[in-house]
């Protein structure tokens, strides 16, 4: 775990300022639950009105398990992708090592989530709890439609897509300053993955594989 | 974009903020803001509630950010001439990129108030004499940004300039893993990147 010092102060005025700024943080919520992110439906289908302002900042256990749930489907998706005859080595050998990721990551967030006292979700065990799932985040193409290396990796590149976005979202709601610089380090990770998966797909084609300088359309 | 393609999120968006907007009325501008699909800007309507967020401590955060970006444009800018091939199209297109970073970060320095620190008349790049010692240079400059954003990124009070710092870092990290490719190391070779990336 990284060593960073923790401004309390700091965290303590934010969460003043999500307290009597609720609107922003209301419309991050929404925007979250907008995305596909299905466990943060229920709570934003509960904000409410108060005063005329939006009420109800999501709390970080919920943004964490809405996370999980999304680096669950990732899992699901890359074991599920190097089951695949048709890969190349090289892309076989990076999609190993993004599932490693991406195990890691949900070892993190769950830790995380737990300390929180928050309960962790089952891995996806099954493919119709997959496709479930990507109905979710409405994710279009269907798992069971792959058949080339190259279909393979727009779809991967369509969930890490979905994933950075997700990020980006936790990263706008979280108040803890830790679960903050987690999640910074996992997005930044997730836009690596997306990079060498449009290597993949564009050999030699940079704007191509870092096609925005604003990662999650920031 | 190919994985766009794939995705329906602003249609979601939409259909979701229909069924949750009948109970939230009042809050008609943040569920604009929510809706921030590809063919709206970001949170038209609210960006005056935004703004007034920032505070003296956000924007002394942003502009030490915006001193690094400074810096990784004059490194782009001097090392560029040295590259060839793929290397020097990744690097002219990353120089544009880095731009776009400083323009975001002056207009949200701006925007909110502040003055944008400028960018220094010269800076002590070391002495890089050919394509290997351009992409240390490089790669020594993305990893400080990095570093420098993972500091800022928590540091910064309001949400979404927390996410408008997200968006970036991501972007230089995928910068870092392309520089990292070019000189034969891993591209992405932790899980989770630090400032040590």
């Amino acid at each position: 775990m990284r060593d960073r010092p923790r401004p309390l102060a700091a965290e303590r005025t934010r969460r003043e300022l999500m307290r009597g700024a609720r609107a922003p943080a209301a419309a991050a919520a929404l925007a979250l639950a907008a995305s596909g992110a299905p466990a943060l439906l229920a709570p934003a289908a509960a904000l409410g009105k108060s005063g005329g302002a939006l009420i109800r900042p999501v709390s970080d256990a919920t943004v964490l398990a809405s996370v999980l749930r999304v680096e669950s489907v990732l899992v699901f998706a890359y074991e599920r992708t190097l089951t695949s005859a048709v890969l190349s080595s090289a892309a076989r050998a990076a999609l190993a090592s993004f599932l490693d990721q991406e195990r890691a990551h949900v070892r993190r967030l769950s830790l995380d989530l737990g300390a929180l006292g928050g309960t962790v979700p089952e891995p996806l065990a099954t493919m119709t709890a997959f496709e479930s799932e990507l109905r979710h985040l409405r994710v279009k193409r269907r798992p069971a439609a792959l058949r080339t290396e190259r279909e393979y990796l727009r779809f991967l590149i369509a969930l890490e897509t979905v994933i950075a976005r997700h990020y980006r979202f936790a990263i706008e709601l979280l108040t803890s300053v830790e679960r903050v610089g987690t999640a910074a380090e996992i997005m930044a990770n997730e836009a690596q993955h997306e990079t060498v998966l449009r290597e993949l797909l564009n050999p030699g084609r940079i704007r191509r594989a870092v096609p925005s300088a604003f990662v999650a359309g920031v | 974009m190919a994985s766009d393609d794939l995705l329906s999120d602003s249609a979601s968006r939409r259909a979701f903020l229909r069924t949750a907007g009948a109970g939230l009325a009042g809050g008609s501008g943040v569920l604009l803001a929510a809706c921030g699909g590809s063919s709206k800007p970001a949170r038209p309507t609210v960006a005056s509630a935004y703004q007034a967020q920032v505070r003296d401590a956000d924007i002394s955060v942003l502009n030490g950010v915006l001193d690094l970006e400074h810096t990784a444009i004059a490194a782009y800018t001097a090392g560029i001439p040295l590259l060839t091939g793929h290397a020097r199209v990744a690097a002219t297109w990353f120089l544009g990129q880095e731009l776009q970073h400083a323009a975001k970060l002056e207009a949200t320095i701006t925007g909110a108030g502040g003055k944008a620190n400028p960018a220094q008349a010269s800076y002590d790049l070391g002495n890089p004499s050919n394509a290997d010692q351009v992409l240390e240079l490089l790669h020594r400059t993305e990893t400080s940004l990095l570093s420098a954003y993972l500091d800022a990124l928590p540091r910064l009070i309001p949400g979404w300039l927390r996410a408008v710092a997200a968006g970036i870092l991501a972007n230089e990290s995928q910068h870092l893993s392309v520089l990292q490719a070019a000189q034969g190391r891993n591209p992405v070779p932790g899980a989770f990147v630090t400032a040590h990336a």
